[in-house]
């Protein structure tokens, strides 16, 4: 969406949604367990609607169902203990690290007992193999397992023989240090081997084909803030070096898990850390060169995927232990992609699997537990997800529940990944049927809206984008077709807009001409003539209202209302290319406050501030010139908040035009009245201005310093009554 | 200035008060103190104690040596028709040991004294919980004491460690044996509790009791064997099976009966669940079975089955290690509780008054044989109680076709910027006029309307009853006028549905402060919103709402009002979702006794909601229940939503149709709706296999708005986009579910994992293929994700 640098009230609603619609990430709630209906799956589906500055939320049709959970007792071997990854390979046979039982489980299709990977033999010994943590089979059948423990990636042929070790390269690119604790494997279509070794902070180690070591491979990066910068300065001039060595260093986050896509791209899910609590860029798709080319393309604007959380964000503070309160966040532990590029991950702290495509789109929100997963599709310490692709099952492993459990697709889920590929490969006509089809099955489905918008948008169906795109939040292409449509009503009322046009500013010209024929004023009240004298003669008029008395505080209130009021209505009613309101969170208190609060405060402020400093103009003075500057801003709210329904954003120079003029004569009318009445000259006003604005910052410091006293004030005499009424 | 310091005196004293109040929490200890000579030991001499035309009822107190010393307290009774025993502890478990092996250290120690116990319970002192079994604290001690009592015997068990003494009653009525507990009948005292520097006076106090938890018991089968199971009424009824699998591990279910008690605060809300809906459950083994009716006090019941663990009672044999055993059993909660919040943890907060005033727990074991033995015959079993015992009548046959119409939803509006909203009509009364008008031609006048959210507010009511007022929205009162006498021209039954038991705003004459049911702290038990995407509790601070459900003593007034503005429009049709499946307890204090809670731990709940039910249809209005529990569904004239899936707790393994086993044939019902549902065709088919009628929800209109909603599934409701599903599951369904709408089902089962058998008493058959690939049936063949019925087999 291309916002408008000027538009008035735009940056100012973007500070304000942006604040409270973060704030209010979840816009739906769900009532008690006991609510009406008795039958429900175990968990919900939901995905979150995007709009500009926030996520919603909402109930979606299931792109999954639960198929099946699987335990060693099912397949008649001793228990699962502590799996802790799972492999699906060509001929659809499933490999389950037994991480504590050091054994690799392959089960068939039909999910019964195929056999049991343990005891591995190797020069005669066997291996100990407790604590293995990842398998993965190459396309010749050749299966790779992680041995953490033991520092070491065992190769087995399809008979099962040891065919390799793949141990720590000795390279000098490899620190002395570095423990090799090999974790996640994951092998490319031309036989690179990927290893992510526990703890390693320097990305994956990458072998060639032959085993020999090539690189490390994509590590993540430490995001540094001008805070951190001003910390290494401090560090550099005040920090001794035995104080420097005993500081912690900042190293980046390792990756938790790797998966390659069918072109060969690698994909990194990376577990948040206590110091990234933003919850942010947790899958990464790796370019040849290790650097992160996946893009959010979920608004108009395309960013990097660095700043989008993958996750449900930060969750609430809850109970931890007896002692203290601790932040749930999210933690997509693990993760896949599909042969289409949709990505899944997994989020270990509620349980959640989310599908994302390759624009950073959530297509669906499924699963659950809250680390209590007693229910099936429920987990209590998910730890590694893998797609299925010869059937587009999604398994997951619970590490604590000693368990995987497995997903199927459903009809609909089908239908919405068909139908956002066509999308994205910019097949919207061929998209549009799998769409309508996928809108009976879920109205709530906001991908099929954007999609259907494109689709009329290319079939120049221009009514039916607007209504699409408008129910999808989809301001780019509303914005594109309304250009037409606004054209094409231009075009067929033509005549009767361009004599109606004519007739309006020849009914004004006439009204000019007869009034200064007869002498006639329009404005005969002295007062109201001085106000709106201000707006052309701003210096005139300041001095009617410093020497004259012609200044009315009523009338400068007058002003001051119906500023307030037309902000609103600009809030409210600008149009749909530049604006989404959520009227169930939006408040008019803050534009109360930036708007009555504001010119009250640099009122009070100004007179009690200029009266120390030979300031001439009493407060009443301050108010009325500070309101009637605020003419030019009316003005440019009601025009501006008109064309915003008119013109597109290409168009909207005009709107900024507009902006600035009255900015600026707003601007001009405020210097030349606080100069005029308190008869200070310009370096004067300036210097005094800016002090003005530090008073105004200090006053709001202490109010809300007395706000929350308050607020604290009716909390214990809350409490008290509460104590009192319950004793 | 003087005034200002009086005030700050005043402030003051007052925080000292409270501050000393608040010290004063703990609860003073003035119990008597246990004495254990004052007990004296008398039991009743081995044998018969008991007997009646089905049974002999055996009592057994022995002390034996199987290397240690093991003591049997035992209560069996011996069916007279096939010899078969039910025992408190298996028979199979007390025939099986070998000397010197039964108490072997490689066996589990705790596990074999559950094995041994008749009753276990859970006592609670200032700090901590702790469960006791009566083997350990009272049998092997010798501190039980047995007494003939009418048709059976009573075993007093004394646990001299607690300070609890703790009568249950076996005895022989008809064609059951039962097992009772009164709590008015328990004794706490208080004991001498050694700690490391002193010794302690203890007051505990009992939390709950299970009785005979192993008379429906089994030993575990072989890894695989899907004929012996456990029967739990988990939603719709599921099945686990006793096999004890490779991993030996244990595979355990706890449901609280009828579902969890909306007067108990929790955080979060970590998982959707399907409550259990009937007081009953049962045992299958071979082809003997037991069905276990919690005929009094189920509100206050937990079933909880433990299968396949190989370490329950698993003895060394001489054919080697037995297999453990499963068992199944209600466990009876007898002190209220709450969890709250203090400071920086949750914490269990139980009542401080001993809940004197509940209701004996009663559990009739009916037991069965051969083609009764399984599942359906355990729902026949309680079928035919609910006839005999709770009056259950025949209401009207099955509908085709049930549809809940979604009337308005509350938008956010704005005015000059303030916020402000209005009622919006998802379906106004002239639309579904024409809904109602196609589907009753689609379905042949076999039609069933729930008009759901047409009070004010429509589905964002936050007031009782929806304020006990219709919607202008959806149209004014002549539009109403001839909706209503549409519907009765077309022999459309019409239900008007009100919530009258959770409100979120004080309104229609009923205050959210002092209307509301009382938790065990004595506030208005709180019903909090939780965040749809974390399921973490949405809290005051951030905006959210709490609401709360009305006062038990209200619940008759609060669906009074519903009638009185059903007769003001002459509507003939009440619903009330949350009637029948929302249990609470009320610990409001009972007014000329203040040492009691006037409904705790959830008293008479049903036998409330019965009779409330019966007033209603006595003033010439038929009721519809949603998802009804048991104890609403038996006076109900339809239920609606009824449950095709269990709770999916982990452990079970096989879903069965056991609420509709027990209502189908008996009241008018139909399943929850088809197209809300996330498998569409999967749901038809549960339909079918019962005969229930088909379901759907719907609206006329739909907007973006709606996406905020709390209704989890209104994105798939717009009557456009269901109207060809609903055409093609009528048409597909429409015959075979005419000939079975009135009939009882007399056999149910699976023929393989996807494929289920159902004959109806008019002998009408149907398979139904759940599966991927086409089944031969003895009728035919059965295609994939299709049914096939014959009549008169």
């Amino acid at each position: 969406m291309k916002k408008h640098g000027f538009l008035k009230g735009a940056w100012c609603r973007k500070a304000c949604l942006l604040v409270m619609l973060i704030m209010l990430m979840s816009a739906i709630l769900i009532t008690p367990a006991s609510a009406a209906s008795l039958q429900k799956e175990a968990y919900d589906t939901y995905t979150y609607w995007t709009a500009p500055g926030t996520q919603q939320p909402s109930y979606t049709a299931p792109m999954y169902e639960y198929e099946t959970t699987i335990t060693g007792g099912d397949l008649g071997i001793t228990g699962f203990n502590a799996p802790s990854d799972v492999f699906v390979d060509k001929n659809n046979l499933i490999y389950l690290t037994d991480k504590q039982n050091g054994r690799v489980v392959i089960i068939n299709p039909d999910y019964t007992l195929n056999s049991v990977i343990q005891n591995i033999q190797y020069n005669g010994e066997t291996l100990d193999t407790i604590g293995i943590n990842a398998t993965f089979v190459d396309k010749n059948g050749d299966i790779y397992i992680a041995d953490t423990n033991n520092g070491r990636v065992i190769v087995l042929n399809s008979a099962k023989q040891v065919k390799k070790m793949l141990l720590l390269p000795k390279d000098d690119v490899i620190p002395a240090d570095f423990e090799y604790k090999p974790e996640k494997i994951a092998i490319d279509s031309n036989g690179y081997i990927y290893v992510l070794s526990n703890g390693s902070y320097y990305g994956a180690v990458l072998y060639k084909p032959d085993g020999s070591f090539s690189s490390f491979y994509g590590a993540n990066t430490v995001t540094g803030s001008i805070l951190d910068v001003f910390d290494r300065l401090i560090d550099m001039l005040f920090v001794t070096e035995d104080q420097e060595e005993t500081k912690e260093t900042e190293l980046p986050f390792c990756f938790t898990d790797i998966a390659i896509d069918e072109v060969d791209f690698v994909y990194t899910a990376t577990a948040p850390s206590e110091k990234n609590a933003t919850d942010t860029g947790q899958i990464k798709k790796l370019s040849p060169g290790g650097t992160n080319v996946l893009k959010n393309k979920t608004s108009s604007t395309v960013e990097s995927a660095e700043g989008f959380n993958f996750s449900d964000g930060r969750g609430m503070k809850y109970a931890a232990g007896t002692q203290y309160m601790a932040w749930r966040s999210g933690n997509l532990c693990s993760m896949d992609v599909d042969s289409m590029g949709y990505m899944y991950g997994l989020c270990q702290t509620y349980g959640h699997i989310f599908i994302y495509d390759q624009e950073c789109n959530r297509l669906s929100v499924f699963g659950g537990g809250l680390s209590d997963g007693t229910q099936k599709g429920t987990f209590n310490k998910p730890v590694n997800i893998q797609i299925n692709d010869n059937n587009n099952d999604i398994l997951v492993v619970d590490e604590v529940g000693n368990s995987i459990t497995i997903f199927k697709e459903t009809e609909y889920g089908a239908l919405v990944k068909k139908a956002q590929q066509l999308t994205n490969n910019g097949d919207y006509v061929e998209a549009k049927e799998y769409w309508q089809k996928a809108l009976t099955y879920d109205r709530n489905l906001q991908l099929a809206y954007r999609g259907l918008a494109r689709a009329a948008l290319i079939e120049e169906d221009y009514e039916t984008t607007l209504h699409y795109a408008e129910l999808g939040f989809d301001q780019d292409t509303y914005s594109a077709a309304y250009g037409f449509v606004r054209n094409d009503y231009l075009t067929e009322n033509f005549v009767w807009i361009f004599l109606l046009a004519v007739a309006v500013i020849a009914g004004v010209i006439a009204v000019g001409v007869y009034c200064k024929k007869k002498e006639k004023k329009l404005i005969t009240n002295p007062k109201v003539a001085t106000m709106f004298s201000c707006v052309v003669h701003p210096f005139e008029g300041a001095k009617q209202i410093r020497y004259y008395n012609q200044g009315s505080a009523r009338l400068a209130t007058v002003v001051l209302v119906i500023y307030f009021i037309v902000s609103i209505l600009s809030d409210i009613y600008t149009g749909f290319m530049y604006n989404m309101l959520d009227k169930g969170s939006y408040s008019a208190a803050f534009t109360v406050v930036r708007t009555v609060g504001l010119v009250l405060l640099w009122s009070a402020v100004n007179w009690g501030l200029t009266t120390l400093f030979q300031g001439k103009g009493t407060m009443k003075q301050v108010y009325m010139v500070t309101c009637y500057a605020l003419i030019p801003l009316i003005i440019e709210c009601i025009l501006n908040t008109i064309l915003s329904n008119v013109l597109t954003p290409e168009e909207a120079l005009v709107m900024s035009a507009i902006s600035v003029v009255c900015l600026a004569l707003a601007a001009i009318m405020l210097c030349v009245g606080i100069m005029t009445v308190h008869e200070f000259g310009f370096f004067k006003f300036i210097v005094m201005t800016l002090v003005i604005i530090l008073g105004m910052l200090i006053c709001v410091f202490v109010i809300m310093m007395v706000f929350v006293l308050i607020q604290q004030l009716f909390t214990f005499v809350g409490t008290l009554i509460n104590e009192v009424t319950y004793r | 200035m003087k005034h200002l310091i009086k005030i700050i005196a005043l402030i003051s004293t007052l925080c000292i008060i409270l501050g000393m109040l608040s010290g004063c929490s703990g609860t003073e200890v003035t119990a008597e103190m246990y004495d254990a000579s004052k007990y004296e030991m008398v039991n009743e001499e081995n044998g018969v104690v008991a007997e009646n035309e089905h049974f002999t009822m055996k009592w057994i107190k022995s002390t034996e040596f199987y290397g240690n010393e093991v003591f049997r307290a035992v209560v069996q009774i011996i069916s007279k028709k096939d010899g078969t025993v039910w025992s408190t502890t298996p028979d199979e478990y007390i025939k099986e040991t070998v000397p010197g092996d039964e108490w072997s250290p490689n066996m589990n120690l705790l596990a074999a004294e559950l094995v041994n116990s008749a009753l276990t319970i859970t006592m609670r002192n200032e700090e901590q919980t702790m469960e006791y079994n009566a083997y350990s604290a009272s049998i092997a001690n010798g501190r039980f004491s047995s007494q003939k009592r009418e048709n059976g015997i009573t075993i007093t068990y004394y646990f001299d460690q607690v300070g609890a003494i703790i009568p249950v009653d076996y005895y022989l009525e008809g064609e059951a044996f039962k097992v009772s507990v009164d709590p008015s009948k328990i004794e706490t005292y208080m004991v001498e509790e050694a700690l490391a520097d002193k010794t302690v006076k203890v007051l505990q106090k009992v939390i709950n009791v299970t009785p005979a938890p192993f008379i429906c018991s089994s030993k575990n089968t072989n890894a695989g064997n899907k004929n012996d199971y456990v029967v739990v009424p988990s939603g719709s009824g599921a099945l686990m099976y006793t096999d004890q699998r490779s991993d030996g591990a244990a595979r355990t279910f706890e449901g609280s009966v009828y579902g969890a008690d909306a007067a108990i605060d929790k955080y979060d809300s970590p998982k959707n669940e399907t409550p259990v809906t009937m007081p009953f459950y049962g045992i299958k083994k071979g082809d003997k079975a037991v069905c276990a009716i919690i005929e009094q006090s189920a509100e206050a019941c937990t079933i909880k089955a433990r299968v396949g663990d190989s370490l329950m009672g698993a003895n060394y044999t001489e054919a080697g290690v037995s297999n453990g055993y499963s068992n199944v059993a209600a466990t009876y909660t007898v002190l209220g509780m709450n969890n709250v919040y203090e400071s920086t943890s949750w914490r269990e907060q139980f009542s401080e008054k001993v809940e004197k005033n509940l209701n004996p727990l009663v559990i009739g074991y009916y037991p069965l044989s051969g083609a009764d033995a399984n599942y359906t015959g355990m729902a026949k079993c309680y079928q035919k109680y609910l006839v005999e015992k709770e009056g259950m009548k025949k209401s009207s046959d099955n509908s085709l076709l049930t549809v809940k119409l979604y009337g308005s939803y509350l938008e956010d509006e704005l005015f000059i910027g303030l916020p402000t909203s209005k009622d919006v009509a998802l379906t106004t009364y002239e639309e579904a006029t024409e809904i109602l008008t196609e589907l009753k031609n689609i379905s042949g006048g076999s039609l069933i309307v729930n008009m759901y959210a047409y009070g004010e507010g429509g589905l964002n009511s936050t007031q009782l009853g929806g304020g006990y007022s219709l919607t202008g929205a959806v149209g004014g009162s002549s539009e109403l006028e001839e909706f209503i006498k549409f519907t009765k021209d077309n022999g459309i039954k019409t239900f008007f549905n009100f919530d009258t038991v959770k409100f979120f705003e004080s309104g229609s004459g009923y205050s959210t402060n002092d209307d509301a049911a009382l938790n065990v702290n004595g506030v208005p038990a709180p019903l909090y919103e939780y965040w749809s995407s974390t399921r973490e509790r949405y809290t005051i601070d951030q905006g959210g709402k709490v609401g709360t459900v009305i006062a038990r003593d209200l619940l008759d007034d609060t669906v009074n009002d519903a009638v009185e503005l059903a007769d003001e429009y002459g509507i003939t049709g009440l619903s009330f979702d949350t009637l029948g499946n929302v249990c609470y307890s009320d610990y409001a204090e009972v007014e000329e006794d203040e040492t009691l809670h006037k409904y705790p731990v959830r008293n008479n709940m049903g036998k409330d909601v019965k009779n409330i039910i019966s007033s209603v249809q006595t003033n010439s209005k038929t009721v519809m229940m949603d998802g009804a529990f048991a104890y609403a569904a038996v006076n109900a004239d339809v239920i609606t939503n009824t449950p095709v899936i269990s709770d999916r707790q982990n452990a079970i393994d096989l879903e069965i149709p056991l609420y509709q086993l027990v209502f189908q044939g008996y009241k008018a019902n139909s399943i929850s709706s088809i197209n809300t549902a996330t498998n569409k065709r999967t749901q038809f088919l549960k339909a079918i296999e019962t005969g229930s009628g088909l379901s759907f929800d719907l609206m006329a209109n739909h907007y973006g708005e709606l996406r905020k909603q709390k209704g989890a599934a209104l994105y798939a409701c717009l009557y456009e986009d269901n109207k060809e599903l609903i055409n093609e599951y009528v048409a597909e369904g429409k015959d075979y579910l005419a000939s079975v709408a009135g009939s009882t089902i007399k056999a149910h089962c699976y023929v393989t994992a996807d494929v289920t058998k159902t004959v109806f008493d008019n002998g009408v058959t149907v398979y139904v293929n759940y599966g991927d690939v086409d089944f031969v049936s003895d009728i035919g063949v059965v295609k994939a994700q299709d049914f096939l019925s014959k009549e008169g087999l």
